[in-house]
Formats: C-alpha cells, sequence, structure tokens
C-alpha cells in the first residue's frame, strides 16, 4: 500500500482545523477541568446570544438555567474524575440559557482530551428547538387522538348497549310474533277444517236439483276457508324457515302416489271448467326426500298455476326421475309472469303487478325457493303474459328405485 | 265395460292383505286378480293398522306394487269421495272392505259437455271390476259411517286427469273435453 504524502505545510493545517471549528452548524465550546470556557465557535455564540471573546474566561454554569447550575457544577466534577465520550444529560431535558435570559431546548455531546496533563472537556451543542416543537405538537396530536378514541369508545359501547337492548327487545317482540303466529294458525286451522267440513257435508246432504243456490253459496264457503287456510300455513311456514325451526327428514316417497293425493286435494280450488292433469313420465318413481317439503313446493306451485289461470284453463303437473333427481313440471296457460317483474319473483311478500286483485299473500314461490335450498333442489321458469307459464323444479334424491 | 262380481265360497279364503300380497306377486294374468280378490275376506281389525283418515279428505295407501299391478287401500270419512276423474291403467278391481262405495260413471258427450250415464253401488264385499283406460268415473262414500276399499290396479296408474264437475266442460292441453270435479 503505497504512502500518502505527509509532506503539508503545519500552518495550513492550522487554518484548516480553524475553518472545521468555525463552519460547524453546531455550537463547540471548549472548558477546563474549573469550567471555565477557553474556547468556542460562532455557532455557540449565535445560538447563546453573545459576542465574539465575551465567554472566554467565562463558568461554563453561565450558559444553564439558574436552577441547573449548582447540580451541574458538581456533575462536572464526576465526569472530571471519569471523563467519557458520552451524550450528557441522558434521559433528562437539557435547556440552555441565552444572554437575553430566554431558555431553549439543547442536546449536548461531551468529549475530552488532555493535552500537557491539563483536561479539556469539549462540549458539542445542538439547538432541538424545533424537535421539541414537533414533538411537542406529536403529543399534542397524540393526546388529541387518544381524547377522540376514548370518546368514540365510550360512544360505541353505548351503542353497544343500546344496540343490545333493541336487539334483546327485539327478539322478545320476535319471539311473541311466532307464539302469536304459531298460536293463531292453530287455534284457527282447527275451527276452518271443522267449517269446511260441515260445509263438504251439507254439499254432500242437498245434492240434485233445486239446491242450486245453496250448492253456490256453500262453494263460496268452501273457496274462503281454502284461501284462509292457505295463508295460515303460508305464514306459519314463513315463520319456522325465518326462524330455522325446520329439518329435513327425509323418507322414501312414491312420487305418482304423493301426486295423486294432492291433485285430489287441490281439485276443490279449481275454477270453473278447470282440469288437472297428472303424469309420471318415467319408470322409476320413488325418491328419496323430505314429505312435508316436496308436499309444499308442488302445492304451492300447483295451487298458483290454478289461481292465476282463467276458468276451462289446463293445469298440467308432471314428474320423473331422471338421473337420480326428481323432476318435477308444472304448466299453466294463464296470465303470465310480466317481464319487469321476473327478477323479484321469489321475494317474499313480492306480487306481480298483474296479481295485485287477485288474493295472496306473495309467500308462496319464496316459501318453494327456500324449501328447495333446504332439499338443495333448484327452480327456474319460462312465463309469457297473457299465454302461461312453466315452472321446472330439480332436486337431488339421496337414492331412489324402480 | 264394468262388471259386479258376487263373492263366492271357494277354498282357501285370505285372510290377510300380506296373504293377499303374496297370492298376487304368483299370479299376474287377470283371472287371477280376479280369483284372489274374490277370496279375499278381511275382518275390520285385521284392516284397521292399514288404515288412514283424514276428515278433510280421503286417503290412498298404496300397500303393495310390482312392474305388473299394484295395490290401493283407500279410506273414506263419511261424505268423502274422489274427483270426477279418469287414468291410464288399463284394468281396475275395487272391492269394498267397509261401508259402502257408490261409483257413477261419466263421458263426454257432444260438445264437450260431460253427462252421467251410469252408476252404482258396491257393498261391502262385493268385487266391481272395470276397464279403466278412458273411463271417466267417481267413488264416494255412500253409506253412513266409514267406507274402505282395495283397488287392484294393472298395470300401475302413472297419470291422473281430473274433471270439474261444476260446469260439466274441461280444457285439456288445448283441446276442449267435458268434465267435473
Amino acid at each position: 500500500m503505497p504512502q500518502g504524502d505527509t509532506n503539508v505545510n503545519p500552518v495550513h493545517l492550522d487554518r484548516v482545523r480553524e475553518m472545521l471549528f468555525a463552519s460547524a452548524a453546531e455550537g463547540l465550546v471548549l472548558v477546563d477541568r474549573s469550567g471555565a470556557i477557553r474556547m468556542n465557535n460562532p455557532r455557540l455564540l449565535e445560538l447563546f446570544g453573545y459576542a465574539e471573546g465575551e465567554l472566554l474566561g467565562r463558568s461554563i454554569e453561565l450558559l444553564l438555567p439558574e436552577s441547573f447550575r449548582h447540580a451541574h457544577a458538581s456533575q462536572r466534577e464526576g465526569y472530571n474524575a471519569r471523563p467519557a465520550k458520552r451524550h450528557m444529560g441522558r434521559g433528562r431535558e437539557l435547556n440552555g440559557l441565552r444572554k437575553d435570559g430566554t431558555i431553549f431546548p439543547v442536546e449536548v455531546g461531551l468529549n475530552h482530551f488532555t493535552v500537557d496533563d491539563e483536561l479539556y472537556v469539549m462540549a458539542l451543542v445542538t439547538d432541538i428547538t424545533e424537535r421539541k416543537s414537533a414533538e411537542e405538537a406529536l403529543k399534542r396530536n397524540t393526546a388529541e387522538l387518544e381524547k377522540r378514541v376514548e370518546e368514540r369508545t365510550a360512544e360505541l359501547a353505548k351503542g353497544a348497549h343500546a344496540v343490545e337492548i333493541a336487539y334483546e327487545r327485539e327478539k322478545e317482540l320476535h319471539a311473541l310474533k311466532s307464539r302469536f303466529v304459531s298460536m293463531a294458525s292453530h287455534e284457527f286451522r282447527t275451527p276452518l277444517s271443522t267449517i269446511m267440513g260441515s260445509a263438504d257435508l251439507i254439499a254432500r246432504y242437498t245434492e240434485g236439483p233445486g239446491n242450486e243456490k245453496v250448492h253456490k253459496h256453500v262453494q263460496r264457503i268452501r273457496t274462503k276457508v281454502r284461501d284462509l287456510t292457505a295463508i295460515l300455513n303460508d305464514f306459519l311456514s314463513f315463520e319456522r324457515i325465518g326462524q330455522g325451526d325446520i329439518s329435513t327428514e327425509p323418507e322414501e316417497i312414491d312420487i305418482i302416489h304423493l301426486c295423486i293425493g294432492l291433485i285430489e286435494e287441490l281439485r276443490g280450488m279449481a275454477k270453473a271448467g278447470q282440469a288437472l292433469k297428472y303424469e309420471h313420465t318415467s319408470d322409476t318413481r320413488t325418491v328419496v326426500l323430505d314429505r312435508n317439503m316436496l308436499v309444499n313446493t308442488i302445492t304451492n306451485l300447483v295451487t298458483n298455476a290454478i289461481k292465476y289461470s282463467p276458468e276451462g284453463s289446463p293445469v298440467t303437473l308432471r314428474t320423473a326421475m331422471d338421473d337420480g333427481c326428481l323432476r318435477i313440471v308444472v304448466i299453466d296457460k294463464g296470465i303470465g309472469i310480466p317481464v319487469t317483474d321476473q327478477p323479484q319473483l321469489f321475494d317474499p311478500f313480492f306480487r306481480a303487478q298483474n296479481v295485485l286483485t287477485i288474493q295472496g299473500t306473495g309467500l308462496g314461490l319464496h316459501l318453494v325457493k327456500r324449501y328447495l335450498d333446504l332439499m338443495g333442489g333448484e327452480i327456474n321458469y319460462t312465463s309469457t303474459p297473457g299465454q302461461g307459464s312453466t315452472f321446472n323444479v330439480r332436486i337431488p334424491g339421496k337414492h331412489y328405485r324402480t | 265395460m264394468a262388471l259386479l262380481l258376487d263373492n263366492h265360497q271357494m277354498a282357501g279364503t285370505i285372510e290377510t292383505l300380506e296373504e293377499l300380497v303374496r297370492v298376487l306377486d304368483v299370479e299376474s294374468r287377470p283371472a287371477g286378480y280376479m280369483d284372489a280378490l274374490l277370496r279375499l275376506s278381511i275382518t275390520p281389525e285385521m284392516l284397521a293398522p292399514f288404515c288412514q283418515w283424514n276428515t278433510r279428505h280421503y286417503t290412498r295407501q298404496c300397500i303393495h306394487r310390482t312392474r305388473e299391478h299394484e295395490l290401493i287401500l283407500i279410506c273414506y270419512e263419511e261424505g268423502q269421495r274422489t274427483s270426477i276423474h279418469d287414468y291410464d291403467s288399463q284394468m281396475a278391481w275395487i272391492k269394498p272392505l267397509m261401508g259402502t262405495v257408490q261409483e257413477e260413471r261419466f263421458k263426454i258427450a257432444t260438445g264437450g259437455s260431460l253427462k252421467r250415464h251410469g252408476q252404482r253401488v258396491l257393498e261391502t264385499g262385493r268385487l266391481a271390476y272395470m276397464a279403466t283406460k278412458s273411463c271417466i268415473h267417481r267413488h264416494s262414500n255412500a253409506g253412513p259411517g266409514r267406507a274402505v276399499t282395495l283397488n287392484l290396479y294393472a298395470r300401475p296408474i302413472r297419470s291422473w286427469r281430473v274433471y270439474d264437475e261444476r260446469t260439466g266442460l274441461a280444457s285439456l292441453l288445448g283441446t276442449t273435453e267435458a268434465g267435473g270435479e
């Protein structure tokens, strides 16, 4: 490794040292063992507001606030005994005292050296007023933020409590409503069943000519009782599904007998000249599904087909087992579903524009969809206003046999 | 075609539905079906476990089914009846096991109206035969008290059509036909 050029003019080096000392951005002050200032740079004078030469020979404590001077003198003695390169006042806030009496925050680094057995301590003084201001601002902002967080937390806690109370009240009301709907449905259904039975018997006992007016009124009673029963059943089902108070209980079902039974039950709803036709179109006829859900699904679809078809308009129900799935098709030639209403067709309580004058709850298709969801089934339909609708249902059967 | 057959004494009376099912599975000819049903004599006590009752409508219980035939137990509360209907099975035998049942026959007249053209009463123990293809009919509990019939269909029913009785008219898939309830 080549040696550097050491032949530099000592006078030139002194000037370089002076320049370094004079141009430093921090205040530099050199004190002797007694604490007397022996040297300082212009920046130190600028920081503390003194003129050139004004500090030389004066005690370093001059640059400290009055309250720190006594302690500083003894600390300085301690430092002289065990001098070391370190930051001054670690963990404490240091302040400087200007000539005009104002105090400002400083950071001080200490170093020492010995010349001809004489100890000198050099302090590097940095004005940290701006940093302190920034820190104070940050503290204030943090405090403000914490205060806001506390306030919002308190508000949220208060809100949460209110929500909890409202939720409990809502639960109580919901339970009350459920009990009422359940009780009302059961309590209404029993007398309705009796009324229907009696109406059937009146019709039976007054058969023959001359009783047309009786039959007309009996039929009116039957129709209204069925409507009311259907409404009660819809509400009860909607309530049960909404509460999750429903479970699937699969059982083996002969789909043909199930559908014939349903058609026989629903025939009383049919309008004048309205024929109901049922066909099963596959060899397999047994499926394992929840009977109640299946009955509700088919009943709702056929009931809608009857309800929204005019007199003399046929309704067809078809079933088939296909690739492990039960397929159900319900076809009517009724009023159809307006195109604009079709997207909401399965929404609860939704009723299409063209059926508002026909009695209904708007729950039927919603319940069908919910039952099919529970059975893992799906539904789609095609409908042309004025020409009729076809609903297609597909439900996977767990297993089936011929 | 409708026949009403007298119950007659013959060896080997069938006294349970289980025994009837075993016989029907062996004998799959119409004559065999008829013979088995004629031999059937079942007490109300033996029948009771198979019956289901509903105050709203009559009930249908499938007792047994094969590809060739199916055996259905139909229970009527007082005053209950079937719809006016037809189905696609070719032959049917109806045997009242309890009570009395009235059978009404209908036909489609000119102009599409539905006209009743016959009726008969089926007493307990009697056996009625019906060639059911396109035979529009209705069964009703004719007596006081409950009624139960055992219906044997060959082959099993796959389609069922209900007619409207109030107007006597029914439109089926665009074709005007006569009808009832």
